[in-house]
C-alpha cells in the first residue's frame, strides 16, 4: 500500500533513527502503562448498561503498547544503514530550541506585561535569532504586526487579550 | 418543477435587493479571514456577527451569517496550503497535500483547485438543499448512535491511508491520539478523566494541539538550518489550474461533494470529517494513491469539496428539521429564530418565498467566493515572497493570539507550545501528525456514541449488526483496515518486498 | 536605535495609561468598559441572553459592557473566574443554575456563597417530551406505563449531571419509578433522537422543543413548574398532577463575593432597567426564552433553595462528593 521501510525489515534506517524509535516506543508504553494504572481510581458508572468511563482508555492505550512492541521488534530486526540526510548539527538544534524558549517565555510574560509587549520582544527576538538582525527594522516590523493582530482580534474580532496583570 | 419556479422569484425578490448582495459579500469576505486565521472558526464568526444582524432585514442578516458560514469552510484552506497554518479541523486534511504542492512550488495551482473545489462543492451541496430537502430530511434521523459510533470508526479507518511512510508510526499516532482524546470529562458519566484537577482539561484541548502539530511544528524546524531562515519560501506559480489538469479532478470533486452532503446531514458530523472521508475515498479511487501525502492536486480538490458539500447538508437538517447538526449551525438556528423565522418542518409552508430568496442568496454567496478568493490568490500568494525570518516569526505570533482566541485561555496557549514540540520530534522521526487530529476528531465521538448505543439497547452488542447502516459503515470500515495488509502481504509472497508496493484496482 | 527607542517609548505609554486607569478607579463606578464572562460558548443560549442584557444595559450605564466567553469544563472555567475576579465589579458574570450544581460534584473550587447575585434574567423549567405518534396522551399515562416496564422508559438528556439529567432523576425520585437516562452531548441532540424514535422521552425545556411541537412531531405532556408556560398554555404542570415537583434552569448577574455595596447598587440598579426595557423582553421572546427578572435577593434566594434541593438529590443518587 505505502512504501513502508521500517515495516517488512527489509530496508534499514540510520542509527540515530532506530535509536529515537526505540526510545519513543519506550516513552509511549510507559505513558500508556501510566494511564491505566490511573484508570484505578476512575468509578463505576451510575447508567444502566454502561461500560464505564475506564474501558475505552484501557483499550486505546493497550493498543498503544501492542504497536510499540512490534515498532521494537521491527526497529531491532532492521539493517542499520548510513545517514543520508544532512546533519542538522548543533547551531540548528540550538535554533530550534532558542525559539521554543522564546515562545514559553513570551507565553509566561504576557501573564504579567500583557499581549502586546510580550509579542513585540517574542517577534523581534525571533527574528533576531533567525539572521535578520536588522536594529531598525526588526522592532518595526513587530510593532506593525502586533498592532495589525492586536486591532484584527481586539476590535474587529472582539476578542480581549491579555492586558497583563501589572497594568490591571 | 415547483422549486424552480419557487427559485426564480427567490432570484427576483433578491436582485431587488441590492444591500442584501452587498452584505453577504462582505459575510463571504468576513467568513474568509476568520476562516484563514488559526483558532477562529466560523462559529466564532458567526456568533460576533450575530448581534450585528438584529437591526436588518432578514434576508440580509442571514445571508450575511450564511456568506461567514461558507467563507469560513473555505478560508481554512489558503493558509493551510501557504503555510500549514490549518485556520480550521477540515483544513488540516487540506493541508497533508497542500503544503507539500506549495514546497515544490506549486502553491498557485493548490490554491486555485482548493477554490473552484470549494465552489463546485457548495454549489452542489445547495443545489440538493434546494431541490432534495424534502426527500432528505428524514435520513438525518435514521442516524442514532449507533451509526455515529460506525461513521466514527469509518473515519478512524482512514489512519492507514495517511500515515505515510510507515503504517505501525502512523497507528502508534493514531491511537496516541485515541489515547489523548479520553483526557477531560467522559462523554457519558461526565467524570474527568487524566485531568490532573485542571478544570482547563475537562474538554479535550483539540484545536490548540492541531495547531501545535502542524503549523508551530512547521515554523520550530524552519528554525534548524541558518541558510533556510534567510531565503524566500517558495512560489506561487499560476493559479487557475488548465483546464487539462482540472478535468481530471471533476470525478474526484464529484464523489467528494456527494460524500460532504451527505455527512453534512447527517447530526453531529460536519466538514472535519467530510474533508478525511472524503480525502481517503479519493485516494481509494485513483490511479496513483502512491503519490496522496506528497503533493497530489486530487488530494486538496477532494477535501475541499467534501469540507464545503457539508455546509448545505448542514443547512438542510436544520432548515427541515429544527434541528442544528453541529456548532454553526446551531448559532444560524438562533438567528432565524431572533428573525421570526422558527426552522423545523412549518418553515418552508410558511415562509416558502422567504426561504428561496436566501436559497438564491445563498449560490450568489458561493458566486461571490469563487471570484473574491480567486481574486485575492494572487495578493494572499504574496506572503510566500516574505523572508523566512519574517514570516516565521508572524505565523508563530498567529499561532499563540488564534490559540488564545478559542477560550480566552493562556492554558491553551501552554498546549499548542507543548504539541508543537512534540509535533517537530514526531516529524523528525516520521511519526505522521495526521493520524493524531484524526483521531481527536473521531475518537470522542466513537467512545461517546458506542457507549450510548449500548445504553439504548439495554446492555445488548445486537446494534453492532442488526442495524443496516451501521453494519455496512463497520463493514466498510474493516475493509478499509484490512485489504491494504491483504495486499501488501500478496505482494511480499510474490517477492516485491520492501519497495514501494502499488495498490492494483 | 530609533527601534530601541520607540519600544521604551509604547512601554512607557502603556505604563503610564496604566497607572491613569488605576486612579480612576476610586472615583465613580464604572469609569471603564465592564466585562461580563460568560461560562458558555459563543452562540448558545446563555451566551444569546448575555448579549441581549449586555445590549440593553447601554442606555442605562455610562460605560459600555463587552461579554468574554470563557468556556470549558461545564461552566466550571467560566464560573470560577468569575468567582476568582478582582471584586471591583469591572468583571461581572452570567451565572447560570450549574453554580448549584457543580459544587457537589467535586469539580468546581466556588459554591454558591462566592457570588453576590445581582439580577435573575431568565428561566426555563424542564418538560417531558414525547413523539406525537407515542401511545401516552398525559402524563399519568406515560408515568403507568413507566411504571409497568421499569427501566425501559428511555429519556434522553443534556449530559450526565446537567440539569435535565437531574429534573428527570427528581422525577424518578418523586414518583419511585425507573427510567433509562440517556445523556446526550447538550439539548438538540437528544431532540434529534427523539425525532428519530430512538428514545421515548426528553426532560429538556420548551423552548428547546418549540419548533417540533409547533409542527406537530413532538408532544409535551407536562411542565416542571409552578405555573403553565405562557407559550404552551395547554400543557399542564406537574403540580397539577398531583407531584410536587419544579426544576428549572436560570440565568442571572453576579459578581464575587466581596464586591463593595455601592457598586452591587449600580449593576442591580442598571440590570432592573435593563431587564425591563421591552427591546430586551422582545429579544427573549424571539429565542422562546421566558423572562423571569428577580432582583438580587430574591435571586439569591432562590440560588440557595436550588442549592439545598440539588445537593440533597445528588447525594441520594450517589453523585455527590
Amino acid at each position: 500500500m505505502s512504501n513502508a521501510p521500517v515495516q517488512g525489515g527489509g530496508a534499514g534506517a540510520p542509527l540515530s533513527t532506530k535509536i529515537a524509535n526505540l526510545v519513543i516506543a519506550v516513552v509511549l508504553i510507559a505513558v500508556a502503562a501510566a494511564a491505566i494504572a490511573s484508570t484505578g481510581d476512575f468509578p463505576k458508572t451510575m447508567l444502566a448498561a454502561d461500560v464505564g468511563p475506564a474501558r475505552f482508555p484501557i483499550i486505546h492505550a493497550s493498543v498503544l503498547i501492542v504497536l510499540c512492541l512490534i515498532l521494537i521488534a521491527n526497529t531491532l530486526r532492521m539493517p542499520t544503514i548510513a545517514d543520508d540526510t544532512p546533519p542538522v548539527g548543533v547551531a540548528g538544534y540550538a535554533g530550534v530550541a532558542l525559539g521554543i524558549l522564546a515562545t514559553a517565555a513570551c507565553l509566561y510574560a504576557m501573564e504579567y506585561v500583557g499581549y502586546a509587549v510580550a509579542t513585540v520582544v517574542y517577534m523581534a527576538a525571533l527574528m533576531w535569532l533567525m539572521g535578520q538582525r536588522s536594529p531598525l527594522w526588526n522592532p518595526v516590523i513587530a510593532v506593525v504586526v502586533t498592532a495589525v493582530i492586536y486591532f484584527t482580534f481586539q476590535s474587529a474580532l472582539q476578542v480581549p487579550l491579555p492586558v497583563g496583570s501589572l497594568f490591571e | 418543477m415547483h422549486e424552480f419556479g419557487m427559485l426564480m422569484n427567490g432570484v427576483a425578490t433578491l436582485a431587488a435587493n441590492p444591500m442584501a448582495l452587498l452584505l453577504s459579500l462582505v459575510g463571504v469576505a468576513l467568513g474568509i479571514v476568520i476562516g484563514a486565521l488559526p483558532g477562529l472558526t466560523a462559529t466564532m464568526g458567526v456568533a460576533i456577527l450575530l448581534p450585528f444582524t438584529f437591526g436588518m432585514d432578514p434576508v440580509s442578516g442571514l445571508l450575511m451569517i450564511s456568506g461567514v458560514f461558507f467563507g469560513g469552510v473555505y478560508g481554512g484552506s489558503v493558509t493551510a496550503i501557504l503555510l500549514k497554518i490549518p485556520g480550521t479541523p477540515a483544513a488540516a486534511a487540506t493541508a497533508m497535500d497542500g503544503f507539500e504542492l506549495t514546497k515544490k512550488g506549486m502553491a498557485g495551482v493548490a490554491l486555485g483547485t482548493a477554490t473552484l473545489s470549494s465552489f463546485l462543492g457548495g454549489m452542489a451541496s445547495i443545489l440538493v438543499l434546494i431541490f432534495l430537502a424534502p426527500v432528505l430530511a428524514g435520513f438525518a434521523l435514521e442516524f442514532s448512535a449507533s451509526e455515529s459510533f460506525a461513521l466514527a470508526v469509518f473515519g478512524l479507518s482512514i489512519i492507514a491511508s495517511i500515515s505515510g511512510k510507515s503504517v505501525v508510526k502512523g497507528l502508534i499516532a493514531g491511537f496516541l491520539g485515541l489515547l489523548i482524546a479520553t483526557v477531560g470529562m467522559d462523554p457519558m458519566g461526565g467524570f474527568p478523566r487524566f485531568t490532573g484537577g485542571y478544570t482547563e482539561l475537562f474538554n479535550v484541548p483539540f484545536i490548540p494541539v492541531m495547531i501545535g502539530l502542524f503549523a508551530a511544528a512547521e515554523a520550530f524546524k524552519s528554525m534548524e538550518d541558518p541558510k533556510v531562515r534567510l531565503g524566500m519560501a517558495a512560489a506561487l506559480g499560476r493559479i487557475i489550474p488548465p483546464w487539462a489538469t482540472y478535468k481530471s479532478l471533476l470525478g474526484v470533486v464529484s464523489r467528494s461533494s456527494i460524500l460532504g452532503i451527505v455527512i453534512g446531514i447527517i447530526p453531529g458530523a460536519g466538514s472535519d470529517i467530510a474533508a478525511y472521508v472524503a480525502y481517503n475515498e479519493a485516494r481509494r479511487f485513483s490511479k496513483t494513491p502512491e503519490n496522496y501525502g506528497k503533493g497530489e492536486l486530487g488530494g486538496v480538490a477532494a477535501c475541499e469539496a467534501g469540507a464545503n458539500g457539508c455546509t448545505g447538508g448542514a443547512l438542510l437538517t436544520m432548515l427541515t428539521l429544527g434541528i442544528p447538526g453541529d456548532a454553526v449551525t446551531a448559532v444560524m438556528l438562533g438567528a432565524l429564530t431572533l428573525q421570526g423565522l422558527q426552522p423545523g418542518p412549518l418553515l418552508f409552508k410558511e415562509h416558502g418565498d422567504l426561504v428561496f430568496t436566501l436559497f438564491a442568496g445563498m449560490i450568489f454567496c458561493y458566486v461571490g467566493m469563487l471570484v473574491l478568493g480567486l481574486g485575492s490568490l494572487r495578493f494572499m500568494g504574496r506572503i510566500l515572497q516574505m523572508p523566512k525570518s519574517v514570516l516565521t516569526p508572524v505565523i508563530l505570533a498567529l499561532c499563540v493570539v488564534g490559540t488564545y482566541a478559542i477560550n480566552n485561555s493562556l492554558f491553551d496557549i501552554g498546549i499548542m507550545l507543548a504539541a508543537g514540540v512534540a509535533g517537530y520530534f514526531m516529524q523528525k522521526w516520521d511519526f505522521p501528525a495526521s493520524p493524531v487530529v484524526l483521531a481527536l476528531i473521531m475518537g470522542p465521538m466513537a467512545e461517546a456514541n458506542f457507549r450510548r448505543a449500548l445504553s439504548l439497547s439495554g446492555g445488548s452488542y445486537d446494534f453492532l449488526y442488526s442495524r443496516p447502516i451501521t453494519a455496512v459503515l463497520l463493514t466498510v470500515a474493516i475493509l478499509t483496515m484490512l485489504l491494504p495488509l491483504v495486499k501488501r502481504w500478496r505482494a511480499e509472497r510474490a517477492g516485491v518486498s520492501g519497495g514501494p508496493v502499488k495498490a492494483t484496482k | 536605535m530609533k527601534g530601541y527607542r520607540l519600544l521604551t517609548g509604547a512601554v512607557v505609554g502603556v505604563l503610564a495609561t496604566a497607572s491613569l486607569i488605576a486612579g480612576a478607579q476610586a472615583a465613580d463606578y464604572p469609569t471603564k468598559p465592564i466585562e461580563l464572562i460568560v461560562p458558555y460558548a459563543a452562540g448558545g443560549g446563555t451566551d444569546l441572553v448575555a448579549r441581549a442584557y449586555a445590549d440593553a444595559t447601554k442606555k442605562h450605564l455610562p460605560q459600555a459592557m463587552g461579554v468574554v466567553n470563557k468556556t470549558g469544563g461545564g461552566g466550571a472555567v467560566g464560573l470560577t473566574e468569575i468567582m476568582a475576579a478582582r471584586a471591583d465589579g469591572y468583571k461581572v458574570g452570567m451565572g447560570t443554575v450549574e453554580i448549584t450544581l457543580l459544587p457537589h460534584m467535586g469539580v468546581a473550587r466556588f459554591s454558591v456563597d462566592d457570588f453576590t447575585p445581582i439580577a435573575r434574567l431568565n428561566a426555563e423549567p424542564s418538560a417531558i417530551t414525547v413523539k406525537a405518534d407515542a401511545p401516552w396522551k398525559t402524563i399519568e399515562e406515560f408515568l403507568a406505563d413507566a411504571k409497568a416496564n421499569p427501566g425501559k422508559v428511555r429519556i434522553g438528556n443534556s449530559g450526565t449531571g446537567a440539569i435535565w439529567h437531574l429534573a428527570a432523576e427528581a422525577l424518578q425520585n418523586k414518583t419511585g419509578l425507573t427510567f433509562n437516562h440517556i445523556p446526550f452531548d447538550g439539548a438538540n441532540p437528544a431532540v434529534t433522537s427523539l425525532l428519530g424514535g430512538h428514545i421515548e422521552a426528553v426532560s429538556v425545556s420548551p423552548a428547546e422543543v418549540s419548533s417540533q411541537v409547533a409542527g406537530g412531531q413532538l408532544r409535551m405532556l407536562a411542565v416542571m413548574a409552578d405555573e403553565r408556560s405562557k407559550a404552551f398554555p395547554d400543557v399542564p404542570t406537574l403540580k397539577e398532577k398531583g407531584i410536587d415537583l419544579s426544576v428549572a434552569t436560570w440565568r442571572g448577574i453576579v459578581v464575587p463575593k466581596k464586591t463593595p455595596a455601592p457598586v452591587v447598587e449600580t449593576l442591580r440598579k442598571a440590570s432592573k432597567a435593563a431587564a425591563e426595557e421591552p427591546a430586551f423582553r422582545e429579544q427573549l421572546a424571539k429565542m422562546n426564552l421566558t423572562w423571569a427578572y428577580a432582583d438580587g435577593p430574591e435571586f439569591g434566594a432562590a440560588m440557595q433553595k436550588d442549592n439545598a434541593f440539588f445537593k440533597d438529590l445528588m447525594t441520594k443518587l450517589g453523585m455527590a462528593k
